[in-house]
């Protein structure tokens, strides 16, 4: 039913022009007024917007709030808010972390150890109006080399697991389980009670031949960033084998390496 | 102008840069009505809603300075952002006048401000729910959320142990 904007007057008192002091009388602060449900998106807005500790303990408000603390796209927010611009998209840094164990696992193993529980600077909306608006959280960022140990920790905790894996399930009577080789080096990081295994973890549905190649090609990329290998190794050592069906690589952004990774298979199995 | 009409009947009329604040807003008039009614909005709600609407339509149709839309661009260069923070510092300080209200008009301006689909402030009173809850025990969470603790005490007590870490130094 469409009413045009001139016979408004005939409204009598329900029509009310909005004034500029109209919502000065409701800046009340009275607590008894019952809060309204905000609704399961709206709490994983509020949030992806609070720092690690405060989502490490809203887990603890209801069974709702529990499963929301755990949804990963959270700690998504939570790990990369702070860092630094890397040298790779938003996707494909995603599509790698998912595929080694999500951002929870990440934050929880490695960046939380690396960063030693440091408190979290104030968030804007509360800052002083005098400050400028891109000085938010000026100390507290993220460095390169830490987001990228903590990447090639997450990829080295990851194959470490799968080596261990194919140890005990390949083992006959009498076989020998070596340790993983990257043991020493995590515990230079990861303090003992993280070192456990908290978070949920689902191990490789398959291992296929073309998987396990995914799965190495992306180490190699990780390792490569961390190591600063030289380009032309890289791309020698991530070429597969002849027996393998060749992976299709994918180009970094603009002003990275030219390192290959294959993240649509390692995005696609976890 | 443009009318709209909460969901208790109360009318208000407001320029078509206000209103178009809220991206709903702008594709209902784009191929339909100029009377909208927000059966879910309370006028109460609407009119600050709408107060919000007022003052950023007046600020962002002025050009930006070049310092402001320097900052703005530096900002945005950053990596993943979900808070676009108002570049405009006397913006900033109304925003944060704004919504100094308390949790109950708070959540109610931010369902509407969602159902609206109006970016900024939605953003705004999120980035403030999470402050107010930052450092705080989920007791009092429980308090400012109305939410009933569903745990058995076993299960609290698990999950306390589990995320102890975020009960340290903070």
């Amino acid at each position: 039913m469409k009413r045009s904007a001139t016979d408004g007057s005939a409204d009598d008192g329900k029509q009310k022009r909005l004034r500029s002091a109209g919502g000065e009388a409701d800046r009340d602060r009275d607590r008894a007024v019952p809060v309204p449900e905000l609704g399961e998106d709206l709490v994983l807005e509020v949030l992806k917007r609070a720092d690690a500790h405060t989502v490490g303990r809203a887990a603890c408000v209801c069974r709702i709030w529990r499963r929301l603390a755990e949804d990963d796209r959270l700690w998504e927010a939570v790990c990369t808010r702070d860092w630094v611009s890397l040298p790779y998209s938003e996707m494909q840094l995603r599509s790698v972390v998912l595929g080694l164990g999500g951002f929870r696992r990440l934050h929880s193993l490695f960046i939380l150890p690396l960063l030693g529980h440091r408190p979290a600077a104030a968030s804007p909306s509360l800052a002083p109006p005098s400050a400028s608006p891109i000085s938010r959280r000026p100390n507290s960022r993220t460095g390169k080399d830490e987001v990228q140990l903590s990447l090639a920790l997450l990829s080295l905790n990851f194959f470490g697991k799968l080596n261990s894996k194919s140890n005990r399930g390949g083992g006959g009577g009498g076989r020998v389980r070596h340790p993983p080789v990257h043991r020493p080096l995590l515990r230079l990081v990861a303090p003992a009670d993280c070192s456990s295994q908290q978070l949920p973890y689902r191990p490789l549905g398959s291992r296929s031949a073309a998987s396990l190649y995914g799965f190495f090609s992306t180490f190699i990329l990780f390792s490569c960033v961390v190591l600063n290998v030289d380009s032309a190794v890289c791309r020698s050592a991530a070429t597969p084998p002849t027996s393998l069906p060749p992976v299709a690589p994918t180009r970094l952004s603009a002003g990275a390496s030219p390192i290959h990774c294959s993240r649509p298979t390692v995005a696609s199995r976890c | 102008m443009i009318k709209l009409v909460s969901g208790d009947g109360a009318e208000f009329e407001v320029e078509e840069e206000v209103a178009f604040q809220s991206k709903i807003i702008k594709d209902i008039v784009a191929d339909a009505d100029d009377v909208i009614p927000l059966p879910t909005v309370s006028s109460k709600v609407l009119i600050q809603v709408i107060e919000y609407c007022r003052k950023h339509a007046a600020v962002n149709s002025f050009p930006l300075s070049p310092s402001s839309s320097a900052a703005a661009a530096a900002s945005s260069s950053s990596s993943i952002s979900y808070s676009k923070p108002v570049s405009d510092p006397a913006l900033r300080a109304w925003d944060n006048e704004f919504v100094k209200l308390n949790n109950s008009s708070l959540f109610d301006i931010v369902i509407a401000a969602n159902y609206l689909d109006i970016e900024e402030l939605v953003d705004l009173v999120l980035e403030t729910v999470a402050d107010r809850i930052k450092g705080k025990q989920a007791q009092e969470i429980r308090r400012q959320f109305n939410i009933e603790n569903d745990f058995t005490p076993e299960e609290e007590e698990a999950l306390r142990r589990e995320n102890s870490w975020a009960f340290q130094n903070n």
